[in-house]
């Protein structure tokens, strides 16, 4: 019992941080199509943006408001910039985001340096649940974390937006003869996604080493998330994070944690082989 | 049955006779390495270092461009084998004290292995562009971490250093490449037999084979072509070549870092094939030395810029030469040379 | 009268709720040409890449010289000799023609083949004049059909399935593609094909489909007579 609740909650804390990150990446690779490789400095633009206002002598809850906001505004810019002249060319895109990513990346460092950035969270010591002490900011990243998921899937399931962005990706000149707006419905589509990852970022700012290529490896985990749990649904997204870091928490617990991310990422490659549609089927 | 079998196999390699193409390049390639022979009657000390550096590396363009070019297949993380091959002969040369020749050999298995492995996973699921291109890129990513983790065995972050340089039995002698002409005279041997050989296999049948499977794999499948099967030999050929570029690397450097296995390498090598012309075996050997020599002279201004560099280059390139580079050059100077592939999405 | 070469037996295939092909039952012995007619949707191009392996059915089997071939993969029906066609000319744009020939030789294992038969194909297919230069993706439609001909030929195959091989083609490459057809032997072929008069030059078996399913096959001089097939094809039924 005393490591099965802290590791259960440990996995769990990753598997919400997947979801978030994952749930952007199912919009902009899943429904989207577009395979964005700067997705993880999303999720460094919202670590960083979090780190920032701290340094500054902001607090915590400022930092997490704001990191969502500079995820939107860095996914607008990018999608009118590179991403929306490219919708028809996926391996353009890689070539392209590949390079935004890097650009990111290097123009933190130039700003920021090379070093680790402070975060810090508010949520002092543990609670204690069955007698053993959980801490209290994975009780608190796991409980928002779901109602942000909640909030994302109400808001698309029955807003305008939503119901736009759902009849873009089935038939763009259909939706385009209809009215509605498709670069519109774009660009906010992948800046939603943007800022999903950014929030994620920040999240889990507290939690690891902050660094300017901090986004690198989530970005394979968001991608493997998504097509191992089946592109384009939430409950595919879900399955994938809970697989993904499961595997992930429970080889980390029993053997080496970076031999745990080459097993992840095998794993998922036979996954992948045999099910090709991913766990769960549109 | 099996003496058919293999006349028919034997019968891929059957070279065509020698058009006036491929004469052209024997002597361009012939002048180019007589050049490359004397270089170090006029080349000082470090500018034999770097150019032998640059035919190594040119090796492990050449191992892309193979892939790349004659089948289509992007390996984005294609470090991977590069560094695989580098660690495993540092290791096994350093640690283990295995003679020369064994930890190249074990070095090629090391990266056959790995690229037998997850390609049979991938190839056979019918995983193609940029599916396959994201695969093995995290192929890359995770290397470089398995890499910095176990840092007692690896050296970290900071790699290892006083790799033995190689050393071979030649007609009775034992020969060591530790010095500035026979380092020179193995890399350019090395460069030079690579290609060579690169190119006569794909001047017969085989070439066409693998032509006809980028072109229109369907349709090579209904005539008869176990497409998978090819695709995945010529990966994991790709993947040997590479691993023999990163052995010879780390044997010729004395130094072995997590920069051979990470991105910004896996990057790199996609530029060199890319601005050399993907398909031309030559081109990018010729890209391999431009782009390295523009990164000394960037790096030497600063260390970011460079990344830097290479990011806004991706960018730009897919706007400006939506052809691929290649075709770029093709409609500048109207040279037929600079063939690198299909026409609509020179990319894929 | 010949063996029984390709049979199939109960063939289903549905996609999404329409039975592109409804119970087929079909057995093309060694030797024989025969012809698929029928309306748009019929399901002769579904019926034939099941033949093929491209489509696996949902029900039904397929054997081959007596060798069930259903879920092998796709390129040992080729090998085996069951070589197709396409509707849409399908050649390899960005070789020349002789490389188009040499591939498709390659395919099924006749790689110590001379260059012989590349030259028989190509003098059949009137291809033979800037065979090495021309990229195959510079010929009109008609010649990329011939192409595609040639590239089934050299093959050798024990199955020939043409899939409205004629389309493109000038009346009188349609007579030389008739005349070629009649008189291949040693194998057996299958022609699927909207142009009436080129069906009638053949003058063999010919099955019509309707809604997936066939429902006449006799000599094509009595089905040209029913007025059932007059009425499918007229949208009467």
């Amino acid at each position: 019992m005393e490591t099965i609740l802290p590791a259960t909650l440990n996995g769990l804390a990753l598997i919400s941080i997947l979801m978030l990150v994952g749930l952007g990446m199912a919009i902009i690779f899943g429904m989207m199509g577009v395979i964005n490789l700067a997705h993880g400095e999303f999720m460094t633009l919202g670590a960083f943006t979090l780190s920032y206002v701290q340094v500054l002598g902001g607090n915590y809850w400022v930092g997490l408001a704001l990191a969502p906001l500079v995820g939107l505004a860095a996914g607008f810019s990018i999608e009118s910039l590179v991403i929306r002249h490219l919708y028809t060319r996926p391996f353009e895109t890689i070539l392209a985001t590949w390079g935004v990513s890097l650009i990111i990346q290097k123009i933190l460092e130039m700003i920021f340096g090379s070093g680790m950035q402070p975060v810090f969270h508010p949520f002092e010591g543990s609670v204690v649940f069955m007698g053993v002490d959980l801490p209290a900011y994975r009780l608190f990243l796991v409980s928002f974390t779901m109602v942000v998921i909640i909030l994302c899937v109400l808001v698309f399931r029955k807003s305008q937006f939503g119901l736009d962005l759902r009849a873009v990706i089935q038939d763009r000149d259909m939706a385009s003869a209809m009215g509605i707006n498709i670069n519109r419905t774009n660009s906010i589509a992948f800046a939603v996604g943007a800022a999903l990852a950014a929030l994620s970022g920040a999240l889990v700012a507290p939690l690891v080493a902050v660094y300017a290529w901090m986004g690198v490896t989530f970005l394979s985990k968001a991608f493997f998330v998504v097509i191992v749990g089946g592109t384009g649904t939430v409950a595919g997204v879900a399955a994938g994070s809970a697989l993904i870091g499961f595997l992930e928490t429970f080889f980390n617990y029993t053997i080496h944690s970076s031999l745990a991310q080459a097993l992840v990422l095998i794993l998922a490659i036979i996954i992948f082989r045999f099910r090709p549609q991913g766990l769960v089927q549109k | 049955m099996t003496g058919n079998k293999l006349r028919n196999l034997l019968a891929l390699f059957r070279q065509r006779p020698l058009q006036a193409r491929d004469k052209l390049f024997l002597v361009v390639i012939g002048g180019l390495f007589l050049l490359l022979a004397v270089y170090p009657l006029w080349g000082d000390s470090y500018s034999l270092s770097v150019m032998r550096d640059v035919l190594i590396m040119s090796i492990f363009a050449l191992s892309l461009d193979f892939l790349w070019g004659q089948t289509g297949l992007l390996s984005f993380g294609h470090s991977a084998f590069f560094g695989i091959g580098a660690y495993v002969m540092a290791l096994l040369t350093l640690k283990a004290g295995l003679g020369s020749l064994t930890a190249l050999v074990c070095a090629m298995a090391a990266s056959a292995s790995v690229a037998l492995l997850t390609g049979y996973f991938l190839i056979y699921a019918g995983v193609r562009r940029e599916y396959f291109a994201i695969v093995t890129l995290a192929l890359a990513l995770v290397g470089q971490q398995i890499l910095l983790s176990f840092a007692n065995v690896t050296g970290g972050d900071a790699g290892l250093i006083d790799i033995p340089f190689l050393k071979f039995g030649l007609f009775g002698a034992e020969y060591t490449f530790d010095d500035n002409l026979s380092l020179h005279f193995l890399a350019l041997v090395s460069a030079a037999v690579v290609l060579l050989t690169l190119w006569l296999v794909l001047r017969g049948y085989y070439g066409s084979i693998l032509k006809a499977i980028l072109n229109n794999e369907q349709r090579a499948l209904a005539l008869g072509h176990n497409t998978s099967a090819h695709l995945l030999i010529a990966f994991t050929v790709s993947a040997i070549l590479a691993g023999l570029a990163g052995a010879l690397f780390t044997s010729t450097q004395g130094i072995v870092t997590p920069e051979l296995i990470g991105p910004i390498l896996a990057t790199e090598v996609i530029v060199w094939v890319a601005v050399g012309g993907r398909g031309t075996l030559v081109g990018p050997m010729v890209g391999c030395f431009l782009v390295i020599r523009m990164r000394q002279e960037i790096s030497s201004i600063s260390t970011t810029l460079w990344p830097l560099v290479l990011g806004v280059f991706f960018v730009l390139v897919v706007f400006v030469a939506p052809g691929g580079l290649a075709t770029l050059v093709r409609s500048l100077t109207g040279s037929r040379f600079f063939s690198a592939g299909k026409k609509e999405r020179p990319w894929t | 009268m010949s063996q029984v070469l390709l049979s199939a037996k109960g063939l289903k295939m549905s996609f999404g709720g329409v039975k592109a092909v409804n119970h087929v039952d079909l057995d093309l012995a060694g030797d024989e040409l025969l012809c698929i007619i029928g309306p748009n949707g019929a399901g002769k191009t579904t019926l034939l890449n099941l033949f093929t392996g491209i489509l696996r059915p949902q029900a039904g089997a397929i054997s081959f010289a007596g060798r069930a071939m259903v879920g092998r993969p796709l390129y040992e029906y080729a090998r085996r000799g069951i070589i197709r066609k396409f509707q849409v000319p399908s050649v390899f744009s960005e070789m020349s023609i002789k490389q188009n020939l040499e591939v498709a030789l390659l395919g099924v294992g006749a790689g110590g083949a001379e260059a012989g038969a590349v030259d028989e194909i190509l003098e059949l297919i009137g291809l033979r004049s800037q065979a090495d230069q021309t990229m195959a993706d510079e010929l009109a439609h008609g010649q990329k059909q011939w192409l595609e001909i040639g590239m089934a030929l050299i093959c050798r195959p024990k199955v020939l399935l043409l899939d409205e091989p004629a389309s493109g083609m000038t009346k009188e490459e349609t007579r030389k593609l008739a005349e070629m057809l009649l008189d291949l032997d040693h194998l057996s072929t299958i022609v699927i094909e909207h142009d009436m008069a080129f069906v009638r030059t053949l003058n063999s078996r010919t099955v019509v489909m309707h809604n997936g399913e066939i429902i006449r096959d006799d000599q094509f001089s009595v089905i040209e007579q029913d007025p059932l097939v007059g009425d499918i094809y007229l949208g009467r039924q």
